[in-house]
């Protein structure tokens, strides 16, 4: 059996602590008690960036880390709304996200809609906003994004009284940027042929990237980085996976599937690569702002996005980059976006060459039972074709 | 279109003739009932001839500005209505379910929508010269409609629409009726009629005039309408939105109301329960509405979705409109 826990570094250990004490994460009161404002975004296109630029901490509003019993979540929302916004919820209202002075979403699917009409309703944040994201990347789309986006960094400005400078955008780019260049690296070191960091701890440390200021969270990332080049042993994995799909922050559900004797080597979930891999490009911009914007509408696309020939292409991309034997989607239930992806997605990996399985999940499952059988089929099928 | 094979269009146009012929014969029949199974006919029959009479048939979800197909001179096929009436008057929606089961959707996706994408897997609809979809009204059309163009093989444009109405959004939503016109022309190698575009943005202002005096008249007590003919209501704002003949329609049946109100006759009689829906009416059991029938409960449905969803879709008509009218 493959070594999938066996990394001890105290930037990691840091990164877990970070990710127990979620919502209420020491980092996070700590920026609170300096009389700064904590910022709750949901969905990759919300920009970070123009939260930070105002002085404000922004973190990622998730559910639980497991499944939960979503008594509250079950109560508000409907019985076909994705259990993701159903733990999100639940976790507001039983005030696991008081601190939060503001709340702010993209308009990207039917289950992020209807969470933030209920929290808009029923916890009443200070500051509210949905932004419109068009569902295409063309010229007009950019132009209507970059409004919404201008539209925020005015409300926000209004809300905190401070003016947001280019010199504050900049600078938030520039700490963004280094964090996703950051991530870059410690994926290249999972995609090694013996990868020196398991899917599992990955998800440890994206998951605290949500949660705690960037810059504190490069400087650790910085030293696990240099942890890992000078103590890590590789691991020595039967098969190399990937892991698709929508939302995951629950690293045990990874931990699951290497514990199979895999190292999931790359991935493509709204918590990981679609979160951090593109950069913000000033170059030729007109101005910081219409820089961010650009590239938070034509970053990694998610399953709502038109075309989805893109998603697909860049899945097979990141698929021969990392040398994986097979994928694997999961797909929270009642996901729409990614279920309807799954069809053409199917059909476009089998001409690829790429074993597909797919599993439907709840938010914050383990991977136990039923889908661990499942990926050790799989993974039958997988290691009998090398 | 580009294949005769039959498909279920041929035998929507068989029932839907038979109903009509068989309300004929009712002595309650309403004359707007009759002009109702009459546009069906018509708009089913162009579907199936629009082959031999070099027509241009675009399959479109729901919530989308027919209004531009029938100015171009192109035959609309709604995905959503002719499924739902196939499953009215065949009774075949499991054949469709089963279908989209097949072509591999998971069952927390919306049953019309695996239905459709089923339908289109297993040629039960026809093959469509264009398919148009827009993100109305929910995730599951956002993405069916591109399921279903890479099914057909067919050119598709997807009409992207904007989550609020504000003046940029305006501006987007103008930029992608003139992009969705500029793909019609080139795909169909037809012109836009901008007068015929126009008359239907007029006659659009009649229209949800006229459906908002009939929801009124629906309130009246004993309620003069059967929730049977809601679905009724729904289909020719989607299929025949802007249509002459859809002004005629609601003309006809607002007058039927009024008349009947005077006459102090309700739907049921006596009225005992007046019950309200919040959503779309089960299509695929029409027998459920049976149970409300004047026989059994002896009660009227007021249709909340109708209420509501349909102004929704009036206050879309009037979005359509304002946006036609700065893109004419």
């Amino acid at each position: 059996m493959t070594q999938t826990t066996g990394l001890k570094t105290p930037s990691l250990e840091f990164f877990k602590e970070v990710n127990r004490t979620f919502p209420k994460t020491k980092e996070i009161l700590a920026h609170k008690a300096a009389g700064k404002k904590v910022f709750g975004w949901l969905c990759t296109y919300v920009p970070e960036e123009v939260i930070m630029a105002a002085g404000t901490l922004p973190i990622r509003i998730t559910g639980y880390n497991q499944e939960m019993d979503l008594e509250d979540g079950n109560a508000y929302l409907y019985i076909n709304n994705c259990s993701f916004s159903k733990s999100c919820l639940q976790l507001g209202l039983r005030k696991e996200y008081d601190f939060l002075d503001g709340v702010v979403g993209g308009s990207t699917c039917d289950g992020a809609r209807r969470l933030f009409d209920l929290w808009r309703y029923y916890l009443k944040p200070p500051f509210f906003q949905v932004l419109t994201v068009p569902r295409k990347t063309t010229e007009q789309a950019h132009e209507l994004y970059l409004s919404q986006v201008e539209d925020f960094k005015k409300h926000l400005e209004e809300f905190t009284g401070l003016s947001i400078t280019d010199t504050a955008l900049l600078q938030a780019v520039k700490v963004m940027n280094e964090s996703r260049s950051l991530l870059k690296e410690l994926y290249s070191l999972r995609a090694l042929p013996e990868p020196l960091i398991s899917g599992q701890e990955t998800q440890e440390v994206l998951n605290a990237s949500f949660r705690m200021p960037k810059e504190q969270f490069n400087t650790v990332l910085k030293e696990l980085l240099t942890d890992l080049k000078q103590n890590a042993l590789g691991y020595k994995p039967k098969a190399r996976l990937m892991l698709i799909g929508s939302v995951l922050t629950n690293a045990e559900f990874i931990k699951s599937i290497e514990e199979l004797g895999v190292i999931v080597t790359t991935d493509e979930l709204c918590t990981s690569t679609r979160y951090w891999s593109d950069p913000v490009v000033l170059e030729g911009a007109k101005s910081p702002l219409a820089a961010i914007a650009h590239r938070y509408l034509s970053n990694f696309p998610c399953a709502r996005m038109y075309p989805s020939t893109e998603r697909f292409d860049r899945i097979v991309k990141l698929a021969r980059e990392a040398k994986v034997d097979g994928i694997i989607s999961e797909t929270i239930r009642y996901c729409v976006p990614y279920a309807h992806d799954i069809p053409l997605l199917s059909d476009r990996l089998k001409a690829e060459n790429l074993p597909l399985l797919t599993l439907d999940v709840e938010y914050g499952t383990s991977g136990s039972g039923q889908i661990r059988t499942r990926v050790q089929a799989f993974l039958e099928m997988v290691e009998a074709r090398k | 279109m580009s294949e005769t094979k039959k498909t279920v269009i041929d035998s929507l146009v068989r029932a839907v003739r038979l109903v009509g012929r068989m309300n004929k014969n009712r002595a309650d029949a309403a004359p707007s009932e009759q002009l109702y199974y009459s546009m069906l006919d018509k708009y089913f029959s162009n579907v199936l001839n629009a082959k031999q009479q070099n027509g241009f048939v675009a399959a479109h979800t729901v919530f989308f500005p027919v209004e531009i197909l029938y100015a171009m001179g192109i035959t609309p096929l709604h995905n959503e209505v002719t499924t739902w009436t196939t499953a009215m008057l065949l009774g075949n929606q499991m054949d469709f379910i089963t279908a989209g089961a097949e072509a591999g959707l998971a069952p927390e996706i919306c049953s019309p929508h695996r239905g459709l994408a089923g339908g289109y897997f297993k040629k039960m609809l026809p093959q469509p010269d264009a398919v148009l979809w827009t993100n109305l009204i929910c995730d599951n059309t956002a993405k069916s409609g591109e399921y279903i163009a890479e099914l057909t093989g067919a050119p598709s444009f997807f009409l992207d629409h904007p989550f609020d109405k504000s003046e940029l959004e305006n501006q987007y939503m103008q930029s992608e009726l003139r992009s969705l016109i500029a793909f019609l022309e080139k795909t169909s190698s037809r012109k836009m009629d901008w007068d015929k575009l126009s008359q239907s943005v007029a006659e659009m202002d009649k229209q949800i005039k006229l459906q908002t005096e009939i929801a009124e008249l629906r309130k009246a007590r004993p309620s003069p309408m059967s929730s049977r003919r809601f679905l009724e209501l729904l289909t020719i704002d989607y299929m025949f939105a802007g249509q002459p003949e859809a002004t005629q329609y609601l003309t006809m049946l607002k007058a039927e109301l009024a008349e009947k109100i005077s006459k102090g006759i309700g739907a049921v009689n006596p009225e005992k329960f007046r019950l309200m829906t919040l959503f779309i009416l089960p299509s695929i059991c029409y027998h459920l509405l049976m149970v409300f029938s004047p026989n059994s409960v002896r009660s009227v449905l007021w249709n909340r979705f109708f209420r509501f969803g349909s102004t929704t879709r009036w206050i879309l008509l009037s979005h359509w409109k304002a946006w036609l009218k700065r893109v004419l």
